[in-house]
């Protein structure tokens, strides 16, 4: 059901390499209160939803965070540009790096791999938009 | 190189700011589909949107899958670089 | 999608703990609190009972000056609504940003636009 446009919803270009703050970061896309966790949640709920109009929205939304999980994915991923060795093991990234080197994996900044476990879908449409305010609550 | 096509950048920033807001109106228009209020705002920024990009594909290639045009090109252009996240994308 | 919000009249819904037949049995009373507290007592309803007033519509308290606590315990937007339910206010199209700031901020819709502060809950 996707197409994709060739653009981030927001630009994202960062100038200065961070690997000590991408460490962090990295929580936002493979964490328990991240955009890949938000998605999926979404998008698994919306099957059992009753009504269309909560349907819709639960598809909608679950490809906005998609579009999210992408910027924030840029955002590591220009933090992580061209590292030399010195700053891999001065910033503490080098434990990422042996594992990973630059690529992008899903994990949380503890180093935690990402799990369904930060998601429910219950098929109860009042559990899965509590799930929902309590997900979001995190952002407000 | 011609100096008549717009400029790269502030078409791009365009097509971002008025693709948000019509993400932004059809989320709201996924719960109150009969607003009318929502429905004329949609409508506006939509006839914007595709405009400009109809345009960016004309000038700098295509953003998305509908705006590719095969005739125009020998080659498949969808893969060209640099993608969103690279250095120069958007 | 059904909205409840919808399928009574908000006076209805403030002052019959949503039960249609108490409302009627009100209007039956217009003398005064005690018969239509007996009524009220008589009919099934999802409220507390009232501990020691008149259960008053507000708008006829407010004459009397200064608000009894089982009034003031009944003003409650959600009175008359199911208990053990969450609810969530309804969005209206309103106050939309222009479409640069709405970029910026990250919504076109001003009441939705809560940065965030660094410490503690919603600013």
């Amino acid at each position: 059901m996707w197409n994709y446009e060739k653009r981030l919803q927001y630009p994202v270009k960062i100038k200065q390499t961070n690997p000590k703050i991408a460490q962090v970061i990295i929580s936002q896309f493979g964490g328990p209160d991240g955009e890949l966790a938000a998605s999926m949640r979404y998008l698994s709920q919306r099957y059992t939803m009753p009504y269309k109009e909560v349907t819709a929205i639960l598809t909608d939304i679950g490809t906005e965070e998609l579009a999210h999980m992408e910027m924030v994915c840029a955002i590591v991923h220009q933090l992580t540009r061209d590292l030399t060795p010195k700053e891999l093991k001065e910033s503490g990234f080098d434990k990422y790096y042996v594992d990973h080197t630059l690529a992008l994996w899903p994990q949380a900044a503890s180093g935690a791999p990402w799990t369904a476990a930060y998601l429910q879908s219950k098929g109860d449409p009042i559990t899965d938009l509590h799930e929902d305010l309590a997900a979001d609550g995190t952002i407000l | 190189m011609s100096d008549n096509r717009p400029c790269r950048k502030d078409l791009m920033n365009r097509i971002n700011t008025v693709s948000f807001a019509v993400d932004d109106a059809k989320l709201f228009l996924d719960t109150h589909p009969c607003d009318e209020e929502a429905l004329e705002y949609f409508n506006e920024f939509q006839k914007i949107r595709k405009c400009a990009l109809k345009e960016y594909a004309r000038y700098y290639g295509p953003l998305t899958i509908d705006t590719v045009n095969v005739d125009e090109c020998d080659r498949w252009n969808w893969i060209n670089e640099p993608w969103p996240w690279q250095e120069g994308g958007c | 999608m059904p909205n409840y919000r919808y399928n009574m009249p908000d006076y209805e819904r403030r002052n019959t703990c949503g039960n249609h037949t108490q409302a009627a049995s009100y209007r039956q009373h217009p003398q005064g609190c005690n018969s239509a507290r007996e009524s009220y007592m008589a009919a099934p309803s999802p409220c507390e009972p009232v501990r020691n007033s008149c259960e008053i519509p507000r708008k006829e308290c407010r004459e009397e000056g200064e608000m009894s606590c089982a009034v003031r315990e009944n003003y409650d937007a959600l009175t008359g609504m199911p208990i053990a339910m969450a609810y969530v206010p309804w969005q209206m199209w309103r106050r939309i940003y222009d479409a640069e700031k709405a970029f910026c901020r990250g919504t076109i819709f001003e009441e939705l636009d809560k940065p965030f502060r660094g410490i503690g809950g919603v600013c």
